[in-house]
């Protein structure tokens, strides 16, 4: 196994996906999609079986190396973050299926048109944006950092507005924000280049010096990705791009695409810049982070709109997530970069099942409105079961993926004396609570006599996956050992990660 | 009204700021040694080709430019995954002196985007520089009103939209199978890859022509004037 090109199958697999069912006549897109689905989280589960096996894995493409080739280079970060796509694209992949097939019979031909269209792209085009987001986890060179990222960037613009109408303009801001996202990183790519000379990251690592030059590449990167990730005050793209999207798309979104950028920072935290030119910027950083996880909670607990308010939840956790560039450097050993890691991973199960969730039950009422949601859950039980345990990992209540992360997280500020991440921790785990409660305490409340509202049947498919998802992070707090000894491979967090292995 | 201004205002001087950080931080590089630029001249007997452009392009970093081809199919599908404007564009008989002039040009230009494409493997040029050539060709025919040939096929259509990337990666299977030493993809010697090279720029050339006339169109089915509804590929 230890010859065989599995990071770059991991790649290929989706893309010739995708590629292949753009080839084929409409009515079989699905068909294709799902079977292309299921090749490329097998191809990816492999690759991740393999590092936690034979540890990590490194590619020369043509051969080449560094610094005049691309490398892929695979430690357990990158395999723990293919494996949450694998597993997040895979659920949504088959709630995908159920999802866009549910027509209308009203046999008016130009809806159908319209509906057959969004389905035919949706697959093929989700099938390279998990390609992308498979390259931007594999790859070890800054450019082919930027040029992954703009795939993934082009590919959820194009997924947000097959929702079409209202959609449209949050596409639109969402192209922009991405473009400009995009360009800033590459300005950074530009400046490093011009002084050490090479793309790859590790080299790159090796050879930068603190001073001007470095400080002004780390800061229109950090603005740039943070702009992407959409770290308040950057969240403004968010919302509407998110919640107007179909629910599909929303869960891939906030579950992985916002992820790819986190993904990119904690790279460039660890491996390329300096400690001394990374760590003022660091605690504005966990500043922000704190600031958005009130603000998003806040905002979200004052939603009129499901998918809006999950939407904003998105803006709170992505401030969690950004905790780790004030923690990681500070706390001992890896315990701060462990704790964005297994974030990210335990939020992305329990945003996805949150969102499918969601778009199931707007499936079943009609609309979104939550106020007019009131006593449906008993008959919707299995989505709003699925939104619940999702809400679980949100809130941090043991056991869930979310508890787990929460716990390093607090310990390693407790560690480092920062009394300010734990009471923001705490107050966002309540804030949490009092909006996922909300909608639950509404949705189980007694159906009101006169004019109860009317459901319309769905595909146990759409529950059942959001289900899945939602089990997922809650296992993630039951099974903690695993993906944490995965972290560990190649020690991505420690000084040793620039040898790691010698092939 | 007022927040737009705000708005504004903020994102003028935060460019402003980043922009006064980026010169200051490029005034002040070291440039370091070796840089790739000069590996790479090192390695260009083992390339297959002389052109430094084109080596990097297509060999030493060929994993870059089959994404970059990629990002031009994912526009491409985003685009035509739109619903094609309703609004129906008021075509007019051709200008006689377009029709002339557009028209004696056309062939040159094929010409032009054809050497364009073979230039590539000794001196600037290569399959970007003549896709965009090849696809103003196809934009320029359009507005005289003329038939692009063979895109009324919806099954051509959909092949030269994925080709470029597929030859890109045939070739990185072939190299992964032919390599002595380990697997990697598009590991093959400067013999093979002259050839390989060549059928990537081809393909390539034809995906990226396409494409760019695809954006022109916007969805329009059929890509020519006359034709309204019907199925995108």
């Amino acid at each position: 196994m230890r010859g065989l090109p599995l990071i770059s199958a991991s790649i290929w697999v989706p893309l010739l996906g995708a590629l292949f069912v753009s080839l084929w006549p409409r009515r079989y897109a699905a068909r294709c999609g799902i079977g292309a689905s299921i090749a490329s989280a097998a191809a990816a589960l492999l690759l991740v079986v393999a590092v936690a096996l034979s540890g990590p894995r490194r590619e020369r493409l043509g051969g080449w190396g560094a610094p005049a080739g691309i490398e892929l280079w695979i430690d357990g970060f990158s395999a723990l973050m293919i494996a949450m796509t694998a597993v997040v694209g895979g659920v949504v992949s088959v709630y995908a299926l159920a999802y866009f097939r549910a027509k209308d019979s009203s046999g008016d031909p130009q809806r159908q048109e319209v509906e057959g269209r969004r389905e035919a792209y949706f697959w093929r085009i989700w099938l390279l944006v998990w390609a992308a987001i498979n390259g931007v986890f594999a790859s070890a060179d800054l450019f082919n950092l930027y040029v992954t990222l703009e795939v993934v960037g082009l590919g959820a613009v194009s997924l947000v507005a097959l929702a079409g109408g209202r959609a449209l303009p949050a596409a639109m801001r969402y192209l922009f924000v991405t473009l400009s996202g995009s360009l800033l990183y590459l300005l950074g790519v530009v400046l490093i280049y011009s002084e050490v000379g090479t793309l790859a990251l590790f080299q790159a690592g090796e050879s930068l010096i603190a001073g001007t030059l470095a400080q002004a590449a780390l800061v229109v990167m950090v603005v740039g990705l943070a702009l992407k990730t959409a770290l308040f005050p950057l969240h403004f793209w968010l919302p509407p791009a998110h919640a107007d999207a179909p629910a599909a798309v929303s869960a891939l979104l906030s579950a992985l695409v916002i992820k790819v950028t986190f993904y990119i920072l904690v790279r460039l935290w660890v491996v390329v810049f300096p400690a001394s030119v990374s760590q003022p910027v660091g605690e504005a950083l966990m500043l922000l982070g704190l600031i958005a996880v009130i603000w998003g909670s806040w905002r979200a607990l004052r939603q009129q709109r499901l998918k809006m308010l999950v939407a904003y939840s998105t803006v709170a956790q992505v401030g969690y997530l950004f905790l780790v560039f004030g923690l990681g450097p500070r706390a001992d050993g890896s315990a701060g970069w462990q704790a964005g890691a297994y974030f990210a991973i335990s939020h992305a199960c329990a945003k996805g099942a949150m969102f499918l969730a969601a778009g199931a039950i707007a499936r079943a009422v009609g609309h979104d409105q939550i106020e007019e949601m009131r006593g449906v859950g008993a008959r919707l039980a299995l989505p709003f079961f699925a939104f619940g345990l999702g809400g679980i990992s949100l809130m941090g209540l043991p056991p869930s993926g979310g508890y787990v992360s929460k716990w390093l997280f607090i310990t390693s500020a407790a560690a480092t004396g920062d009394v300010i991440v734990v009471i923001a921790v705490a107050l966002g785990g309540l804030l949490a609570a009092a909006y996922v409660f909300r909608v639950l305490a509404l949705a189980f409340e007694r159906a009101p006599r006169e004019g109860a509202p009317s459901l319309r049947p769905i595909p146990a498919t759409l529950g059942w996956s959001a289900l899945v998802l939602g089990a997922v992070a809650v296992a993630l707090g039951l099974a903690a050992g695993a993906p944490l000894a995965l972290l560990e491979v190649g020690l991505p967090f420690g000084q040793s990660l620039a040898e790691g292995v010698t092939p | 009204m007022r927040t737009r201004h705000i708005f504004e205002y903020g994102v003028a001087l935060a460019s402003l700021g980043l922009g006064g950080l980026v010169a200051a931080g490029a005034l002040r590089r070291r440039s370091l040694e070796p840089a790739a630029g000069d590996v790479v001249q090192g390695l260009l007997e083992q390339s297959g080709v002389s052109s430094v452009v084109t080596a990097v392009l297509l060999n030493f970093r060929a994993y870059d430019t089959m994404l970059e081809v990629v990002v031009l199919v994912v526009a491409f599908w985003g685009a035509w995954s739109l619903h094609p404007t309703e609004a129906r564009v008021h075509w007019r008989p051709s200008d006689p002196i377009l029709m002339r002039t557009v028209g004696g040009m056309l062939p040159v230009l094929w010409l032009l985007g054809i050497y364009l494409l073979w230039a590539g493997t000794s001196r600037p040029g290569g399959e970007f520089a003549s896709g965009a050539v090849l696809g103003a060709c196809g934009v320029l025919t359009l507005l005289i009103g003329e038939r692009v040939p063979a895109t009324q096929f919806r099954p051509a259509r959909k092949v030269v939209v994925v080709v470029g990337v597929v030859v890109f990666m045939v070739a990185g299977v072939a190299g992964a199978l032919s390599a002595q030493g380990g697997s990697e993809v598009w590991s093959y010697t400067a013999g093979e890859a002259r050839g390989w090279i060549l059928a990537i720029e081809v393909a390539g050339a034809a995906t990226i022509a396409f494409v760019l006339l695809g954006l022109f169109s916007g969805g329009r089915e059929g890509l020519d004037v006359e034709s309204g509804g019907g199925e995108a590929p």
